[in-house]
């Protein structure tokens, strides 16, 4: 693999970290505020640093994919840049939503920040 | 809902006409009064038709439906099934808010610190050790609860 490839592949996991990241404190605020069993809009865990969409999920639903660390969720059609790089391989598509699992380097990276964004 | 093979299941009652299908088979009739399968449990309708329409009917995976409950019937059970779906879902995601709630009471208890912070622990534990959130809760509830109540029950006895 080339450098420039690895690059490309740390920058895609760095940019997943940090919607993540965001997730994790929507979840804290919803938790919060008691949102139990509506859908909580968590934002698209794409590598695209300006993604904009929603994902909505229900605070266990969020949990269950927060179970495995190398796993990220995103709008459907926004996987193709992990999984074109050879950064992801989806794992189960929905209606709204695509589950994808980072690996190689990316999964490595993923795997190293887990629970690192809780740290205040 | 679809079969193994893509197909729509039959409702339980088919299984019931399969027996009728068979018992009148053997005593040789070319037709039966089979039962609706329209899905409404409460439904006590029949329609005769032959052996042969139903012997069709079961190679097609085709429910035997009397006429009026065709329309109706079959968007109700799916809209049914929805809402079983639907409830389950819901069950589950109180019986687990259940859990989490009594952990974080526990834990912000025992520490003193706010409910919020200790949403936080229990999910920090989680994310480290790779394991649900809910499991880290009922851990919590078990380890933490019982040691809580121990020396309280021991007191209580002594007190007497």
């Amino acid at each position: 693999m080339d450098v420039e490839h690895e690059a490309v592949l740390i920058r895609i996991a760095e940019n997943e970290s940090k919607f993540r990241a965001q997730n994790e404190k929507i979840e804290s605020t919803a938790e919060s505020i008691g949102m139990i069993v509506e859908s909580v809009p968590f934002v698209c865990e794409c590598p695209n640093p300006d993604c904009i969409e929603i994902v909505r999920l229900t605070l266990s639903d969020y949990e269950e994919i927060r179970t495995n660390p190398t796993r990220f969720f995103c709008v459907p059609g926004h996987q193709g840049i992990a999984t074109n790089a050879g950064a992801a391989v989806v794992v189960e598509v929905r209606d709204d939503l695509v589950l994808a699992d980072k690996i190689g380097i990316a999964g490595e990276i993923a795997a190293a920040h887990h629970g690192e964004e809780l740290v205040s | 809902m679809q079969g193994s093979d893509g197909r729509r299941e039959r409702p339980m009652m088919g299984t019931v006409n399969d027996e009728l299908d068979r018992l009148h088979a053997s005593l040789g009739l070319d037709d039966s009064d089979f039962f609706c399968e329209c899905g409404n449990i409460a439904c006590k309708e029949r329609v005769r038709i032959t052996r042969v329409g139903y012997a069709l009917l079961v190679e097609e995976a085709r429910p035997v439906i009397v006429p009026a409950h065709a329309l109706g019937a079959p968007a109700a059970s799916v809209e049914l099934a929805e809402l079983r779906d639907q409830v389950l879902r819901l069950q589950g995601a109180l019986e687990s808010r259940a859990s989490i709630e009594q952990a974080k009471g526990i834990l912000a208890e025992r520490n003193g610190i706010p409910l919020d912070d200790a949403f936080d622990v229990l999910r920090k534990r989680a994310r480290d050790d790779r394991r649900s959130l809910v499991e880290v809760c009922n851990e919590v509830i078990v380890e933490i609860g019982s040691a809580t109540a121990e020396p309280q029950e021991r007191s209580e006895r002594h007190g007497r």
